[in-house]
């Protein structure tokens, strides 16, 4: 995959569980290049508040 | 000239009338900009927020993706944060990759929903003429397994 978009919520969504919290990749499997380019679309969507920081 | 990408939250209590001139406004400023190209300009309307911003839970959203030069969109951020409507807003440089991998997104979504509304309006024909023969149904369920070729994600 070349780019993800961090408008993509619903893709996202799978990577951060209860908490909102981000998924190591020892956990979630993804490769180093892709995690790297997750935590930037997820910080970003994070920004815009269309995923939360954190949750109780 | 770079490509850029903003996205913007207005207040949800806008009105009608007020929601569409805040979006006209920003998208003619980066028309009426030197040398800038508007590529798209989305609004998502009201959205749930994840978390509140101003004491708000939900927002208005507005997208743009356009060609311009920095001070472009400088002057666009300016103007946002001056704006007591805006509650937030994100601007983001795209890479070539970026922008192609957005296209291409784009493109497949539009070809899934023009299939999809294609197998509708078959079945739709299908059982207009079932109705009248009188329920000769059982044939003619078999035209949908050939269709999904790319659904593969």
């Amino acid at each position: 995959m070349k780019y993800i978009d961090f408008k993509d919520v619903r893709l996202l969504q799978g990577y951060i569980p209860e908490r909102g919290k981000i998924l190591p990749r020892r956990t979630s499997g993804t490769c180093a290049a892709h995690q790297r380019q997750l935590k930037q679309a997820i910080k970003r969507a994070r920004n815009i508040a269309l995923l939360p920081f954190t949750t109780e | 000239m770079p490509v850029y990408e903003t996205i913007y939250i207005a207040q949800p209590g806008l009105t009608d009338a007020e929601a569409e001139a805040l979006g006209n406004t920003y998208e003619q400023l980066v028309k009426d900009a030197d040398q800038s190209v508007m590529m798209k300009s989305d609004r998502w309307g009201k959205k749930k927020l994840a978390y509140a911003v101003q004491k708000h839970s939900e927002g208005l959203y507005y997208h743009l993706q356009y060609e311009a030069r920095p001070a472009t969109v400088t002057e666009l951020e300016r103007r946002l944060r001056h704006n007591e409507q805006v509650i937030k807003f994100l601007s983001v440089r795209l890479t070539r990759q970026a922008i192609e991998a957005l296209n291409e997104a784009e493109k497949k979504a539009a070809e899934r929903a023009a299939a999809r509304a294609q197998r509708e309006a078959e079945r739709a024909t299908r059982l207009a003429t079932e109705q009248q023969a009188g329920g000769d149904a059982t044939a003619a369920d078999d035209e949908d397994d050939d269709k999904d070729a790319d659904e593969e994600e």
